[in-house]
């Protein structure tokens, strides 16, 4: 080989430690559609899971930076004279472009306010939009850890829970091992 | 002297093919974008000298005088090419900077035929595209300043030298002389170049090289292009002298040179010497095959190169060695290191073909350059708070202020002529002396003192104001104008091209390049004028260092109010002492004749002269004798309508002022908008003046506006009837909710469309009825502004600002602020996202987001900021992605710019910026602004249909809107690019 290939070489080879290309784009939201749970029964509703994030348990171990952090960093919703149930119905029919327009950004709105309240079915339901890319970008990480809070609420029916895992049992092979250390499991 | 061509004709059209593929990437990556930068401080005194007439525009580079743009420390051959260009009728910042593009070019092809004589080979075509591809010389090829046309101009005139000691024929001897004069003319670094050139002479005379017959064209050629530049001697001694310091030195040391030579290898490579080190170690195997190979030849480099070096070094100036001054070593390194590829391939390549091993060289030189290009995306995004944004701030936010003053006849006028033209009126001339709201605008530098509050906006302070002009003045017993303020504007009668400049505090040439006249009207007290009338002058002149005193001149006329005016007094130069000073005052006492009518004028008529110069008042005082001997002379310098007596003096003043504004009649709860009108109060205690509405409606007024500061106050001086004048809508000029009216009325009375409104604040949707005439449901997002003009798109903006923190963005999940300052992050390892909704209730068709994103190069992890958009909220669409990794470094901070057209209208559009974690982030402040805008389809929202007047108005809260019956200007054109 040359020098002035090898210099070409040299400086080629270092060129990424100088400037990085932009890597291409994050996931585009997909448009297939998410897996609702049953919308809930006014009751639930009116008296949501009072699920206090972060939730304990053996399969989520909250990192400093995951539930909490949320709760404090979210500003003041812009539904906030809405309870968690009536944000998450709303949410849901915004999903569903039920009497209103399809808006999955407005749905994952309601939803993160009521999923942080505690409501198990928008905690679901947000799960399902970080696996998918819907409203909100595509994280795994995001995904597994609303999903393992619905999966573990009791009370959510126990078909929706069995969906969670569902999910959840696929999203293991999509995560990495960074963030498996991240959520705490192995 | 030896020079080497051995090339075939077949390796001649290879080697032009690569070279106009080189000259072509040279010229795309000195094109692209060329705007994206706006121009900064410097190129615009460039700019403003170009901007004069040719004679001025010499003249004035070598004159450090009050009346004109700042110092330039060139000489003049850019300004003049720059005033060529701009007389095709550019107006554009990429036309004022295209001259530097093609000056850069030309020195890029003009290293071909150099190097190719002076080092042989393919030196010549690596050496172009080692200079082609230097960002340093890319960055100095896209400004409006000398260095590119120096640099091209140099090279020529060693080419053309070479050239013509080997040929000895006329035309190659007058073409360099050319060359060099010019380059004489470009920069002062030229003078340098001129000496490298003449020692290299010298040295091939003592060595006997140089033939007897080439000696005699040698001299005359040097002295010819020496003898050229002796009109702008002058020029360059003024600023020799300008900068010479006995005690200071340029500074140059190890370090200074190290970190000069790194910008000119790997201009904006943020790592260490590496790629430095290679560039030099490529250039010294080329010098020391240009010494074997034509020593001559590499010692003529070596000179021009290094005498730069020695200047910087013995030379006793005031100012500090930079960079550019050592300018030679750039094309000067490239050659070298051209040659130094040249000999690697030749050794190395071993069964080559040789059209592939000069690619295979040319890939080498690109590898060479490659740790600037690779900042090439970031370069021409870098962000440098560039002047035109703070003028865009004060566009857009001006609401019902219409023209600029300025506190010095320079700088920000230069400025906002460019960038704003016809956004703004000025004070150029009196035209208009009815009622004006304005903006007194000042740079970081200086700012007035006693002048009021002013606001900053990025570069700029400015102070929002009314000005009433209460022309004729009466003339009691003394009137006097000192030029420290405004008043002129006030008072003067009349005027066209001066004004104050109230940094140097003389009466100035708005345009220094054209006569201007300022005159004052005077009314004879009761009585008429008695005794004699004085007039005392004070007179500036501001002599160059380096051309002869100005022939400028100043005529003082009198007259009788009839028009005509007989000349006083004449000044020029030659009634002031000839001292040394290059800045001597001169008083001047003369006797007026006394008018037999009630009316006096005196006026100054400003001459510029033929040498471009300054000879301007700086204060003038009018006594009339013949007043009352009681009469306070302080009180009337401090406010001169208290020379009347008469109780009716401000209804006089009133008088004259409602022939020119409207003097409005207030009503309680009405607000007027759209309008310049004033309102007129009598003050409290001495009686009402007619044609002021009753002092006993003032406290309700001032109840109804707390806080509100009059504009003018007429004749309240010595506790004699006066009257105060307030314009509501100067302080406030929008309706909000907060306010105190229910009712509005629209410009003056009638039907009057109203042709623009504009939008702040947060709420919808709601509706806004006008007297029946209703707009169209409208929301909008926290913090934005709407604007709608007849004609025009809707326009929705919105500015974040990080410095509190995300504020109330649509969605926010896990953003916190970032301790680094004005940005955002995320708070912990985990990715976090914001979500901005744009809507205004009308179809949005285009978008355009400029933000600001920094990542920390993580070793093995990807960092960054995504941005996407959604017209529907369910399908996002990625617009940048910036990710870092492995460097180790914080990168980004740039801005960067996107633009959408929608194809499918959207009424309500999400831009989304997600955060990968705690080493990614978003920056919103005054160095990095954000900025997010929106245009929409706003058919039929305006005009409106005419309001009737008064007519009720309702506000959602939090919403204030501004009303006008002009349009909006239209300043999307300062919205940069990319």
């Amino acid at each position: 080989m040359t020098v002035p290939a090898l210099l070409l070489c040299l400086s080629l080879a270092a060129a990424p430690l100088l400037v990085q290309a932009p890597l291409t784009g994050t996931a585009q939201a997909q448009s297939r559609a998410p897996t609702p749970s049953a919308p809930a029964p006014k009751a639930a509703a009116a008296s949501p899971t009072s699920a206090v994030l972060p939730a304990s348990g053996p399969a989520v171990t909250p990192t400093p930076d995951s539930p909490k952090v949320i709760e404090s960093a979210v500003a003041p919703p812009p539904f906030s004279s809405l309870t968690p149930g009536e944000a998450f119905l709303l949410g849901y029919r915004h999903l569903t472009g039920d009497t209103v327009p399809r808006d999955a950004t407005k749905a994952a709105v309601l939803f993160l306010q009521a999923a942080t309240a505690g409501e198990p079915q928008a905690q679901y339901q947000l799960g399902v939009l970080f696996m998918d890319g819907l409203g909100m970008p595509k994280d795994p990480l995001w995904a597994y850890y609303w999903l393992n809070l619905a999966a573990r609420s009791p009370g959510l029916s126990e078909d929706v829970r069995a969906q969670a895992r569902g999910r959840l049992q696929s999203l293991q092979g999509e995560l990495t091992a960074d963030q498996k250390r991240r959520l705490g499991i192995k | 002297m030896r020079t080497i061509q051995t090339h075939t004709s077949q390796k001649f059209e290879a080697r032009i093919v690569l070279l106009v593929l080189v000259l072509l990437a040279a010229a795309c990556i000195r094109l692209a974008w060329l705007d994206s930068a706006p121009l900064w401080w410097d190129e615009f005194v460039t700019l403003g000298r170009a901007k004069m007439a040719l004679t001025d525009l010499w003249r004035s580079l070598s004159y450090q005088g009050p009346s004109d743009v700042s110092l330039d420390s060139s000489p003049p051959l850019l300004h003049t090419v720059i005033h060529m260009v701009l007389a095709f009728g550019g107006t554009s910042d990429a036309w004022v900077k295209l001259p530097s593009v093609l000056f850069g070019l030309a020195g890029v092809l003009i290293l071909y035929p150099l190097g190719n004589r002076l080092l042989g080979g393919r030196s010549g075509l690596y050496s172009s595209a080692l200079l082609g591809f230097s960002l340093f010389h890319i960055h100095y090829s896209r400004e409006a300043r000398p260095y590119a046309l120096y640099l091209s101009l140099a090279l020529c005139s060693l080419w053309l030298l070479l050239r013509a000691l080997e040929n000895n024929r006329f035309r190659d001897w007058a073409a360099y002389v050319l060359a060099a004069a010019a380059m004489l003319y470009s920069s002062y670094l030229g003078s340098a170049s001129l000496a490298a050139q003449g020692g290299y002479l010298l040295l091939l005379l003592a060595s006997g090289r140089l033939a007897p017959r080439r000696l005699v064209p040698c001299a005359v050629s040097l002295a010819c292009a020496a003898l050229a530049y002796v009109p702008w001697l002058p020029g360059h001694l003024f600023h020799m002298e300008l900068i010479y310091s006995p005690t200071g030195g340029m500074g140059l040391n190890w370090d200074v040179l190290g970190r000069s030579l790194k910008e000119f290898t790997a201009y904006g490579y943020q790592g260490g010497f590496t790629f430095t080190g290679l560039y030099v170690a490529v250039a010294l195997l080329g010098l020391a095959r240009a010494f074997s190979r034509n020593r001559t030849g590499a010692l003529l480099l070596c000179l021009w190169m290094g005498l730069p070096l020695v200047a910087a070094l013995v030379l006793k100036t005031g100012i500090a060695v930079n960079p550019r001054y050592l300018i030679n070593f750039v094309p000067g390194l490239a050659l070298l290191a051209g040659a130094g590829l040249d000999t690697l391939t030749r050794a190395l390549s071993l069964g080559l073909p040789d059209r592939a091993r000069a690619v295979l060289a040319l890939l080498a030189a690109l590898a060479l350059c490659w740790p600037g290009l690779a900042t090439l995306p970031e370069y021409y995004r870098r962000e440098q708070r560039p002047i035109s944004y703070d003028l865009l701030q004060l566009a857009e936010d001006k609401a019902n202020i219409e023209a600029l003053a300025f506190v010095r006849n320079r700088h920000q006028k230069i400025f906002a002529q460019w960038y704003l033209p016809g956004v703004f009126g000025d004070f150029q001339t009196s035209a208009d002396l009815g009622y004006r709201r304005y903006y007194l605008l000042a740079g970081a530098d200086w700012q007035p003192e006693n002048a009021g509050q002013f606001r900053t906006v990025g570069a700029l302070r400015m102070r929002a104001g009314g000005m009433v002009n209460v022309s004729p003045m009466p003339l009691a017993s003394a009137y006097q104008e000192d030029f420290s303020t405004l008043t002129m504007y006030r008072e003067a009668s009349s005027w066209d091209n001066a004004g104050p400049d109230l940094f140097q505090k003389t009466l100035s040439l708005y345009d220094p390049s054209r006569p201007g006249t300022a005159l004052w009207r005077f009314n004879a007290p009761p009585g008429g004028f008695g005794g004699s009338l004085k007039l005392a002058c004070r007179f500036r002149l501001t002599k160059s260092r380096a051309t002869p005193p100005p022939d400028a001149s100043v005529t003082i006329l009198a007259g009788v109010g009839s028009g005509a005016m007989t000349p006083v007094a004449t000044l020029t130069q030659a009634d002031f002492r000839d001292g040394d000073s290059w800045k001597e005052e001169l008083s001047l006492n003369l006797a007026l004749p006394r008018p037999a009518g009630q009316l006096l004028d005196l006026a100054f008529a400003l001459s510029p002269g033929a040498i471009h110069g300054s000879l301007e008042p700086v204060f003038f005082r009018l006594e009339n004798t013949g007043s009352s001997p009681n009469a306070n002379t302080a009180d009337l310098a401090a406010n001169p309508a208290a020379t009347d007596a008469s109780a009716s003096m401000a209804a006089t003043l009133l008088a004259h002022l409602r022939t020119r504004t409207e003097l409005a009649q207030w009503r309680p709860g009405v607000k007027r908008i759209g309008d310049k009108a004033l309102y007129a109060f009598s003050l409290d205690g001495l009686g009402d003046v007619p044609g002021a509405q009753p002092a006993a409606l003032l406290p309700a007024f001032l109840a109804e506006y707390p806080g509100l500061e009059p504009v003018e106050v007429l004749g309240a001086a010595k506790g004699e009837p006066g009257v105060v004048l307030y314009d509501p809508a100067l302080a406030s000029p929008a309706l909000s909710k907060s306010g105190h009216s229910s009712q509005a009325l629209f410009a003056g009375g009638g039907k009057t469309p109203v042709e623009s409104l504009v939008l702040n604040g947060v709420g919808g949707p709601f509706t806004l009825d006008f007297d029946g005439a209703r707009l169209p449901a409208l929301t909008l997002p926290p913090g934005a502004r709407l604007a709608l003009s007849s004609g025009a798109a809707g326009h929705l903006r919105l500015l974040p600002d990080y410095a509190q923190g995300p504020g109330q963005p649509f969605l926010n999940f896990g953003v916190v602020k970032a301790p680094a300052g004005e940005c955002l992050t995320c708070q912990g390892e985990n990715s976090c996202q914001l979500v901005y909704a744009l809507e205004c209730g009308l179809p949005i068709q285009k978008l355009r987001v400029q933000y600001c994103p920094e990542a920390y190069g993580e070793p093995g992890q990807s960092n960054g900021v995504t941005l996407a958009w959604s017209g529907d909220g369910n399908a996002y669409h990625t617009l940048d992605s910036f990710m870092v990794k492995d460097s180790e470094l914080w990168e980004g901070k740039h801005r960067r710019i996107f633009t959408v057209d929608l194809k499918q209208p959207s009424r309500r559009v999400y831009l989304r910026l997600s955060l990968s974690g705690d080493k990614a982030r978003i920056w919103a402040g005054p160095d990095t602004p954000m900025r997010l805008d929106a245009w929409c389809d706003a058919p039929g929202a305006v005009p409106l249909t005419t309001v009737e007047n008064p007519f009720p108005i309702t506000l959602p809260a939090g919403v204030e809107v501004f009303l006008s019956p002009r349009l909006l200007p239209d300043l999307d054109r300062l919205l940069p690019s990319h």
